[in-house]
């Protein structure tokens, strides 16, 4: 068997399809030609022919060759690769590039350093004294106006919280009744009661009262006006108990007047006859008409 | 460290972890220190974001005071929690840019003295003379400094603040689809440059 015979029988032989003969031909010429035993090793994978570098460069010239180069297409999918949201596939495909692309794997180098630095520029330091100088230029601003409701709430919770708010509210509360009723404690408070039985209101009521019933409305026999007679009555009951109470408060004020000596004391005692007073004309009036 | 000290400290860090919805209900109550709060959370944020814009520490000062000062005007519109700093870096780009706009309309009169313009300094401090310390930070400064306008902005909103590219593609009135492949480009651009910057720094060029 020659070299020529032996190259054409090689791929046979590989597969095992020789007949015996010629398998053991092949074996004798493999062990004395050394270029055939060479070419064995090499068909079966045994021995790598060319260098890493020998095999970047041949591929390298063989996509450059046929479908151009494929750093424009693994610069695309880099960001991608870095961030990690490539999908699998295509992953494994820019790393297989990266092995054999320096440019590009210096690239991708770049890019995860870039990743890792750059949220640290996101917060500066503006420097002391920037938080007071944008508070201060703020405070002149008052953009905020709460509802009718909530200034009215806020207001009256101010106002409950002054000290002196239960002060104010007694004198204000006192001069309402003053107004409206008359000074019950003025010597001449009296007036405001009379003013009040001969008022055009309490008179005109009267004269309609008279012109229905005409024998008086004490001795009527409508059901109404027997209500309107027992309330009489009854308001009249009340007014002798107020008066009995004030007689009592006037007989201990008078005792501790004399005891203390207080003008104060004095002072309320004769404000609480003169009330009396005017509650005894006032129910009489009432209990005679 | 004294108790009372440790306790600042506790309180320091409470502050820093408070729930943002809460503080800016307090802000719109028209609560000051609520408001001061937010403004110490926020201001290196917003401080960066206008530097990083005008490229000048004194304006970007002025600018970050003016956004806040927007910010407080209009606390009853921004929104809460997720939406909050992008709607503050929204106003904050839109004060930069009437800024930019108003400074190449009418550039800065030259006729001040030099001694004068040192008074003019307030205590901001300028990032990059911060950056002195860390070589590599300042490459990457000076790296985004030569970028296009373009390419610098979306680097600042996308890889330095953090936006999402919905954000920034609203902000920035273009698809999404654009947003993603200029930012992968300007990216790029940025690596490149850092590359080029730091192999003329190793071959003894001056940086």
């Amino acid at each position: 068997m020659n070299c020529r015979t032996f190259a054409r029988i090689l791929a046979d032989l590989q597969e095992g399809t020789l007949s015996p003969g010629d398998r053991a031909a092949a074996a004798a010429h493999a062990s004395a030609c050394d270029r055939c035993r060479r070419l064995r090793a090499v068909a079966e994978g045994r021995i790598d022919v060319l260098s890493e570098e020998a095999g970047r460069d041949l591929a390298r010239a063989i996509v450059q060759r046929t479908s151009g180069s494929a750093c424009p297409r693994a610069e695309a999918c880099l960001c991608d690769f870095v961030d990690g949201v490539l999908d699998e596939v295509s992953s494994q495909l820019v790393t297989v590039h990266l092995e054999s692309c320096t440019d590009c794997r210096a690239l991708a180098v770049g890019l995860a350093e870039l990743k890792q630095t750059l949220p640290e520029f996101a917060e500066l330091d503006p420097g002391r004294g920037f938080t007071r100088a944008v508070v201060a230029q703020t405070s002149a601003y008052r953009p905020f106006r709460p509802d009718l409701r909530s200034r009215l709430l806020a207001w009256w919770t101010r106002m409950v919280q002054r000290p002196r708010f239960s002060f104010e509210a007694a004198y204000l509360g006192t001069l309402v009744l003053v107004l409206a009723f008359g000074n019950p404690v003025f010597p001449t408070g009296n007036l405001a009661l009379e003013k009040l039985g001969s008022s055009k209101v309490v008179r005109s009521a009267r004269g309609a009262i008279s012109e229905r019933f005409p024998s008086g409305w004490k001795n009527a026999q409508a059901p109404p006006l027997h209500f309107a007679h027992g309330l009489a009555e009854g308001v009249s009951q009340k007014g002798k108990a107020a008066v009995s109470l004030l007689d009592g408060l006037l007989t201990r004020g008078g005792q501790l007047s004399a005891s203390s000596y207080n003008w104060q004391v004095r002072t309320v005692a004769t404000w609480i006859r003169q009330a009396k007073d005017a509650l005894c004309k006032l129910w009489s009036r009432v209990a005679l008409r | 460290m004294g108790a009372a000290e440790r306790t600042i400290r506790r309180q320091d860090k409470r502050r820093d972890t408070m729930d943002l919805s809460i503080v800016l209900e307090r802000c719109r109550g028209g609560d000051e220190l609520a408001w001061e709060v937010l403004v110490r959370q926020f201001q290196g944020r917003i401080y960066g974001v206008a530097y990083h814009y005008v490229g000048n520490a004194e304006d970007a000062r002025d600018l970050a005071q003016e956004s806040f000062i927007r910010l407080y005007q209009n606390l009853a519109l921004c929104p809460d929690e997720k939406g909050f700093l992008p709607w503050l870096i929204r106003i904050t780009r839109n004060a930069c840019i009437d800024h930019l706009r108003r400074r190449s309309a009418r550039p800065p009169s030259q006729d001040i003295a030099a001694d004068e313009m040192l008074d003019l300094r307030s205590s901001a401090i300028d990032p990059e003379q911060s950056y002195e310390a860390d070589s590599r930070k300042q490459l990457i400064y000076k790296a985004l400094k030569e970028m296009t306008e373009i390419n610098r902005e979306i680097i600042l909103l996308k890889d330095i603040q953090g936006l999402a590219l919905e954000e920034i593609a609203s902000m920035l009135h273009v698809p999404l689809g654009t947003v993603k492949s200029r930012s992968n480009r300007a990216r790029i651009e940025l690596a490149q440059r850092l590359a080029l910057l730091a192999g003329d720094l190793a071959g003894g060029g001056v940086v």
